[in-house]
């Protein structure tokens, strides 16, 4: 139930504001640039990369959230992890990225679970540099760990989430694993007199 | 309708902003009397409301106390802290006695109208209108989505923390928010 | 590193990105047009359809001297849309890094067909920019 109200409030969100596109190219050409810049600054330190872009999308993530609860007119805190999952899979990436990753790979706890993308709007005709060790070494898309992190954080989820796969590298499939570590308290105000 | 004030706190529990609205007519004195700082013309003469009055958190009875103009001191740390302390406990006790899902609305006294609107990213907006003022959920909710989203958040010179405020008190957010309460007395 | 370096190091950044982005722009999107007649035919172009991909608008006015500077203007530049500081002279200031960036998209779009230019920017309103191009004679 959770599923089909999540996909239908995706959906009526991109129908509502068809408007506000950017140029797929452009996001493409952006991103792409943006990764070699690092890669140059970073003299091609991968693991120094994959950092920066998580840290980047951290940043990113915890200012779209808010947009995210705005247009998807959230009020309440999802009821458990596996609606989180419905909700960030089908409003979160349709609303920002227009696409729906398929969720699959619950741990029986259903604290873990994968987002496997058919598509990545990051990636089109992506080529990783070809010097041995980006294939092993470099998650291009790491910035969308950072955001999901970045935004779960700010609804008092703590998570983990990184790339397992990525087509990029000559892998099968492209998938991200999303781990909740805990629920945050709510911080209470300061104890002074 | 009147709006007396607002005050936004953030996921930190620290006040981040705070307005208040001089009731139109009070063009009494012009002489800055109280010794605050000089802000933005934030600051009234009146002996407000505060602690001082009779106010309690019971239901008040309405206009018992006649037409009094509500008016706020000006807004001090202290008061934030202490709106603060008040509507964290409502909140909590709300949800202790009615469940997860139920949330703290708003309270009244004899001389004003407390409204409560907190965000999933534990965003909480407060405002302080006069007794008679209907629900202001739906307009905290528009000042969140409409004003908080699109002038605070997509500012690209706004910080993503707001310590001691900053980044909220921009000329667009002032603008829209000062046009949009007034809109609405 | 102090903060004019600093700043340097920002400014190099971002137009180098911005640059890479321009050309790739200009290569996708001049594929499956007539060619160009001359630099000015360039420059609409670049007001118009580079202008419109990136920004969702076209440039509101374009000037030229007609000996290779030109000067555009965009009233309602989107990156400024929701730009805003305490005051306005502070907006106008904080805004200039973010400049930066459709400055290289500019210099790419035009290196990207084949014309080669320094782009300077500038605020003195929001949510007004100006960009002034000066091309570079081909050396021959």
């Amino acid at each position: 139930m959770a599923s089909s109200k999540a996909s239908r409030l995706g959906e009526e969100y991109v129908w509502r504001t068809r408007m506000d596109k950017v140029n797929a190219e452009l996001v493409v050409l952006t991103y792409g640039a943006m990764v070699a810049q690092l890669c140059k600054d970073f003299d091609s330190d991968y693991v120094k990369v994959n950092q920066q872009l998580d840290k980047m999308g951290y940043n990113i993530g915890l200012r779209l959230i808010e947009d995210y609860l705005a247009k998807s007119n959230t009020f309440k805190r999802c009821s458990n992890f596996r609606e989180t999952a419905e909700m960030i899979a089908k409003v979160g990436f349709k609303i920002f990225l227009n696409i729906t990753p398929t969720i699959t790979n619950w741990t029986s706890d259903g604290k873990q679970f994968s987002l496997v993308f058919d598509e990545n709007p990051f990636a089109d005709f992506v080529e990783l540099p070809d010097d041995g060790r980006a294939q092993d070494e470099l998650w291009y898309s790491n910035i969308l760990c950072g955001v999901l992190r970045g935004a779960l954080e700010m609804v008092q989820m703590q998570v983990e989430a990184k790339f397992v796969s990525d087509v990029l590298r000559g892998n099968d499939t492209t998938e991200m694993r999303i781990s909740l570590i805990r629920y945050i308290d709510d911080e209470l105000p300061p104890e002074d007199d | 309708m009147t709006v007396y004030s607002f005050y936004i706190f953030d996921r930190h529990t620290e006040c981040i902003y705070t307005k208040t609205w001089l009731p139109q007519t009070s063009s009494t004195s012009d002489g800055p009397s109280s010794g605050g700082g000089g802000g933005g013309g934030q600051q009234q003469q009146h002996g407000p409301p505060g602690t001082s009055t009779s106010t309690s958190t019971t239901t008040g009875s309405g206009s018992g106390s006649g037409n009094t103009t509500m008016q706020l001191r000006a807004s001090s740390a202290d008061d934030a802290k202490l709106i603060f302390g008040t509507v964290f406990s409502l909140r909590n006790m709300v949800r202790k006695l009615g469940g997860d899902d139920d949330a703290f609305v708003a309270f009244r006294t004899a001389h004003y109208k407390l409204h409560y609107y907190e965000t999933a990213s534990s965003l909480r907006l407060v405002m302080l209108t006069d007794t008679g003022t209907p629900s202001m959920r739906n307009v905290l909710h528009q000042v969140y989505i409409n004003l908080w989203v699109e002038y605070v958040v997509k500012n690209p010179l706004s910080p993503v923390e707001h310590k001691r405020g900053v980044g909220v008190k921009n000329e667009l957010f002032e603008m829209a928010l000062d046009q949009f309460i007034r809109g609405l007395m | 590193m102090d903060e004019e370096d600093e700043r340097g190091a920002v400014f190099w950044r971002l137009e180098r990105i911005g640059y890479r982005v321009g050309q790739g722009l200009a290569e996708r999107f001049s594929r499956d047009r007539p060619r160009f007649n001359d630099t000015l035919d360039v420059i609409k172009f670049l007001c118009k359809d580079i202008w419109t991909l990136v920004f969702r608008k076209q440039v509101d006015n374009l000037k030229t001297n007609h000996r290779g500077v030109y000067v555009l203007t965009d009233n309602a530049f989107r990156p400024f849309a929701r730009m805003s500081a305490e005051t306005s002279s502070q907006t106008l200031i904080r805004a200039q890094p973010f400049l930066w960036f459709p400055c290289g998209i500019i210099r790419g779009a035009l290196a990207g067909l084949g014309i080669n230019a320094t782009v300077h920017a500038e605020t003195t309103q929001m949510p007004t920019a100006i960009f002034q191009i000066k091309t570079v004679p081909a050396k021959s």
